[in-house]
């Protein structure tokens, strides 16, 4: 078996907050997708987690053994911000990401994805029952909180160094944007009142150069591109300078050396166009390099579209969804074979 | 539930055992998909028709369990899932009369992904919006006219 499909619950958040889809029409869905698996949010899905009620959890397995799904991936975020007046103990964070690894044991899942930023020394004091558990813990690398951010860094190092198979990476192809996200822009333009054409012009020509504005702020001593800077004219060109950059367009073998610790991949979604692609980034290249790297893991639809859809327009996740979907697994048929 | 922030249902006043009007509530829901633990909110002022209710004049109720603003930054137990809205109660005596009322009320929340500028006291300031918006975590202020008949 080679690369699988998989959906993240996140791309359909709305369809379950509105109560338009329950937990078992959103099975149902990814089933009828042929999709291989489901990545869960617990937080967002489970009432009580990570501490779920009996009840609770005999709902999810029932809804495993009806649906039978591969389980991707289970998403934890660290609350280390949980108090006003001060952040957890490292001492509290360790227990509350024990309870986590239990819980992902508990619904099946052998892969935890951790948010960007939590902390590297999470990783050694957790190893021993993610042993036990048979539960991998991998940091996401993702656009704006990854290479190069302190955090990112640190955990990369640690990894290295602790060179266990339950500790790898989750890059998200936020990383690998080719074009700047059309739907992102659109909302600039028609609710904040109006891009100046030229911050548009100019980002378009930046990711063609092959660079983007992460890279390029970097380099400046205040933090902003200066021609960027300099064509903020209004409101909604700040917005819209302040999100773009927060994409990145790098080369994929920047993960060469990382590739062996890949354990998921969040295959980011901002717009499917009418032609059956992601409007930013090549699927196909992306595909094709971890094939080549030998990656057998999950590639996992995550639809951050979702936030730019126009007020008071639905929000076509089920539409976006499936046509990603049918990329996804037309180009793992053609690079398989 | 609405889209919007501040919940079309709900807007009444409210009164005591004997029947005297004591006050008035209105729900909102949560604008994040993960849900947060009570002392991650950061609960703001209301105006109504620019009269100011502040943070400790209000309580909030989630399943059944009301709780006060210093009861909610010490609850890191109790979790406000995105599919419930809260209810907020309001004390004034004699309530709103009838009538529309313009409803305009702030609150925050801290993530755990949050970039760091954005988790400063000045930047989660529920009564002003964040310096930078980032439409998953919402706006922090919000406004809606409704009606108490």
């Amino acid at each position: 078996m080679g690369i699988k499909s998989s959906i993240s619950l996140y791309s359909l958040q709305y369809q379950y907050l509105w109560g338009k889809m329950s937990l078992a029409d959103i099975f149902q869905f990814a089933k009828n997708l042929g999709t291989d698996g489901i990545e869960l949010l617990p937080d967002q899905m489970l009432h009580g987690a990570p501490e779920p009620e009996e009840d609770t959890l005999r709902m999810w397995d029932d809804l495993v053994t009806k649906y039978p799904m591969g389980l991707a991936s289970d998403d934890v975020f660290l609350n280390t911000n949980l108090f006003a007046n001060r952040e957890l103990t490292k001492r509290e964070c360790v227990a509350l990401m024990k309870k986590e690894i239990r819980l992902a044991h508990r619904l099946g899942f052998h892969t935890i994805r951790m948010v960007s930023m939590v902390p590297a020394w999470i990783l050694e004091p957790c190893l021993e029952l993610a042993v036990e558990q048979d539960v991998t813990l991998n940091i996401e690398i993702h656009a704006g909180l990854g290479f190069g951010v302190k955090k990112t860094d640190e955990y990369i190092e640690e990894m290295l160094r602790l060179t266990s198979p339950y500790i790898g990476i989750v890059p998200d192809t936020s990383l690998f944007m080719r074009r700047a996200p059309r739907v992102m822009t659109e909302y600039c333009d028609r609710v904040l009142g109006g891009l100046n054409p030229d911050i548009v012009k100019y980002t378009d020509e930046v990711f063609e150069s092959g660079t983007d504005f992460f890279q390029l702020n970097r380099k400046s001593k205040d933090g902003m591109d200066p021609k960027l800077k300099s064509l903020i004219k209004n409101d909604a060109d700040a917005f819209y300078a302040s999100n773009i950059s927060g994409y990145e367009n790098r080369s994929l073998h920047e993960l060469d050396d990382l590739a062996p610790y890949i354990r998921h991949v969040h295959f980011k979604l901002y717009e499917m166009t009418k032609e059956g692609e992601e409007y930013s980034i090549d699927y196909r290249e992306i595909l094709q390099y971890l094939h080549d790297h030998g990656y057998q893991g999950y590639v996992s639809t995550e639809y951050e579209g979702n936030r730019w859809v126009l007020p008071d327009h639905e929000i076509p996740e089920i539409e976006q969804v499936t046509a990603h979907q049918k990329m996804i697994q037309k180009y793992i048929r053609e690079i398989e074979g | 539930m609405d889209r919007q922030v501040i919940q079309s249902t709900g807007f009444h006043n409210i009164k005591d055992s004997t029947g005297k009007i004591t006050g008035f509530t209105f729900r909102v829901r949560l604008p994040y998909y993960r849900g947060v633990y009570l002392s991650q909110l950061r609960p703001g002022t209301l105006f109504v028709d620019g009269e100011k209710f502040t943070k400790d004049e209000i309580t909030w109720v989630f399943g059944g369990e009301e709780y006060t603003n210093e009861e909610m930054a010490e609850d890191y137990k109790t979790h406000w899932c995105p599919t419930q809205t809260a209810e907020l109660r309001v004390a004034k005596e004699g309530g709103l009369a009838q009538g529309f009322h313009d409803l305009k009320y702030g609150f925050s929340f801290e993530s755990s992904y949050m970039p760091p500028f954005l988790e400063s006291d000045e930047a989660l300031d529920p009564d002003r919006e964040s310096p930078v918006f980032m439409p998953e975590f919402g706006h922090h202020v919000n406004e809606r006219r409704l009606l108490i008949v």
